[in-house]
């Protein structure tokens, strides 16, 4: 009796012991997380309420930012550019990047170059990458038309500068930012299939084909549950390309959620209305987050 | 035999087509910032420019100020980097190796820090417990085994999220567009942004700064890869 006592005791001590140890380590992060995350959000949350132009004085406006949001047309046409873009960028990452890390994974020489090839646009700066594709895509100068000119096209795309076809060509740029990537990410996943799958439907006569469908893709599919939804994310919070390569325009064509609330926030100083916006978007990468944590959880959890 | 030989030659076409695109960009941009103002658009594209004009290369460090622009980019980079490698591994230990009640609650916090942290806790858990044990019966303290045991055995991953947080942290343009505003303490990004709306037109030097804003990257990239695809491929975020 007496020793089972001193056991749970002394388990207690050592949970305690743990606990101690375990927010120490977890300090730094935490802090972080408050400082970084927490904060801002609970601060965009409140300014949402409020009207705020940073010279004048605070005042409380309660919901009316968010019913503003309701009959503005810009901020409609930002949230369908964000869908559009979504849209256009996550299925071409999932699939080119899936399809190129097959064609990758065994038995090709020089793999390393090639994959290096792919990842460095990834790596490379977006400002940088922009300003390059703006001059490519250039209407009249640019070397994208005038290839297109010698092929005997007589009146090319504007491009960047056009309403049709801007959106296309900054989901164009995306995808090929992206795509290696993910390569690198479905790389890891293709190494996660057993050898013995192959080899067991090798001899019971499967294809190719047949083993890409019923083997490699759905063994590949926590893989690609997270490249979607980190890609999902991501295209919600796309900014920097739209606003060096188009800068929202022409017109409205290319103007997405996070452009508009910078540019309510930081040039028209309408702070609580872009918090009203954010807050919308912080909602949409919250459920996917929060989906995403899901997935997670189980491989986390083993 | 000879369909195998086909398909294999079909994987090389597709992966040499695909390479290009991702590179000739780049190609294009080195190859115009060694020209002047009329030679960068001319078509046929001169891909070797016949005479390399260095001189947008010293008009951009010499006349602008994107040397010191440049390092405030290495100093935020090497603050960043390392704040995200303490940070994550530190709590990547806790969620990994010590056990408390709380633990799992807490981990759900990490959902917003992507890679980070789970990158490394895969890479922990595969660490057998028994190293650790052996460690503190030697009378190693819990940092000590941290420090001394698991982060020395976790180098690709740790190679990983320095990429990561490193490429990241150079690139980043709207956190820099917000927060900073004046001109010393800008970060080369916003120079080279600011370097575009004030000289438009001046196509070799605005190519020459961006050549010069990719390069660390690349550099430091192929300096890691090996391990950083290591780091990957054995890490959770495969299947």
């Amino acid at each position: 009796m007496n020793k089972a006592v001193a056991k749970t005791k002394r388990s207690h001590a050592i949970v305690r012991r743990n606990r101690c140890i375990g927010y120490l380590f977890l300090l730094p992060n935490l802090l972080g997380f408050f400082i970084f995350s927490f904060i801002p959000v609970v601060c965009a949350f409140i300014l949402s309420f409020m009207e705020w132009d940073s010279s004048n004085p605070m005042k409380f406006v309660g919901l009316e930012n968010f019913s503003k949001l309701l009959s503005d047309s810009t901020f409609k046409i930002a949230l369908k550019n964000t869908a559009v873009y979504t849209l256009g960028t996550v299925p071409g990452i999932v699939i080119l990047s899936m399809l190129l890390a097959i064609l990758l994974n065994k038995g090709i020489r020089l793999a390393s170059f090639w994959r290096a090839a792919h990842y460095i646009p990834y790596i490379s700066s977006m400002v940088a990458v922009s300003i390059v594709w703006q001059f490519l895509f250039n209407t009249e100068m640019g070397p994208i038309n005038q290839f297109l000119g010698m092929l005997g096209i007589e009146n090319p795309p504007r491009w960047l500068s056009s309403t049709t076809w801007a959106m296309p060509s900054v989901i164009l740029v995306a995808i090929w930012r992206n795509v290696g990537r993910y390569m690198i990410i479905y790389l890891g996943g293709l190494q996660g299939i057993p050898r013995e799958l192959y080899e067991a439907s090798t001899v019971d006569g499967a294809s190719k084909l047949q083993q890409f469908r019923y083997i490699t893709v759905p063994m590949l599919s926590s893989t690609t549950f997270l490249v979607t939804i980190t890609n999902i994310i991501g295209s919600f919070q796309v900014f920097s390309s739209v606003y060096i390569m188009t800068g929202g325009g022409p017109g409205r064509a290319t103007n997405v959620l996070v452009y508009l609330i910078y540019q309510e926030a930081f040039v028209n100083s309408r702070f609580g209305y872009a918090s009203a916006m954010s807050v919308i978007l912080f909602a949409f990468v919250f459920v996917f987050t929060l989906i995403q944590f899901r997935g997670k959880e189980k491989w986390v959890h083993e | 035999m000879n369909r195998k030989k086909v398909v294999l030659g079909l994987r090389y076409l597709i992966i040499i087509v695909s390479s290009c695109c991702m590179i000739t960009p780049f190609l294009w941009m080195l190859s115009a910032s060694f020209k002047d103002n009329l030679e960068v658009f001319r078509f046929p594209i001169e891909w070797i420019p016949k005479t390399f004009r260095w001189d947008n290369y010293t008009y951009i460090i010499e006349k602008t100020n994107f040397g010191v622009l440049f390092l405030n980019s290495v100093k935020l980079m090497i603050g960043i980097t390392l704040g995200q490698v303490v940070t994550c591994s530190l709590a990547a230990y806790a969620f990994s190796k010590i056990e408390f009640p709380e633990r799992d609650t807490l981990i759900l916090m990490e959902a917003f820090n992507p890679f980070g942290v789970f990158l490394l806790v895969q890479f922990f858990r595969r660490i057998p417990n028994e190293l650790s044990e052996a460690a503190r019966i030697d009378g190693l303290n819990e940092f000590g085994i941290y420090s001394q045991i698991i982060m020395p055995l976790c180098k690709p991953a740790l190679a990983s999220l320095v990429i990561f947080a490193a490429v990241k942290s150079w690139n980043e343009f709207l956190q820099p567009l917000i927060y900073l505003n004046s001109k010393p303490k800008l970060t080369i990004q916003l120079g080279l942004r600011y370097l575009v709306s004030e000289n438009g037109a001046q196509y070799g030097p605005i190519m020459a700064a961006s050549v010069l804003a990719i390069i660390p990257m690349v550099i430091i990239y192929i300096l890691l890869q090996s391990f950083f695809e290591e780091g990957i491929s054995t890490s959770g975020l495969k299947g």
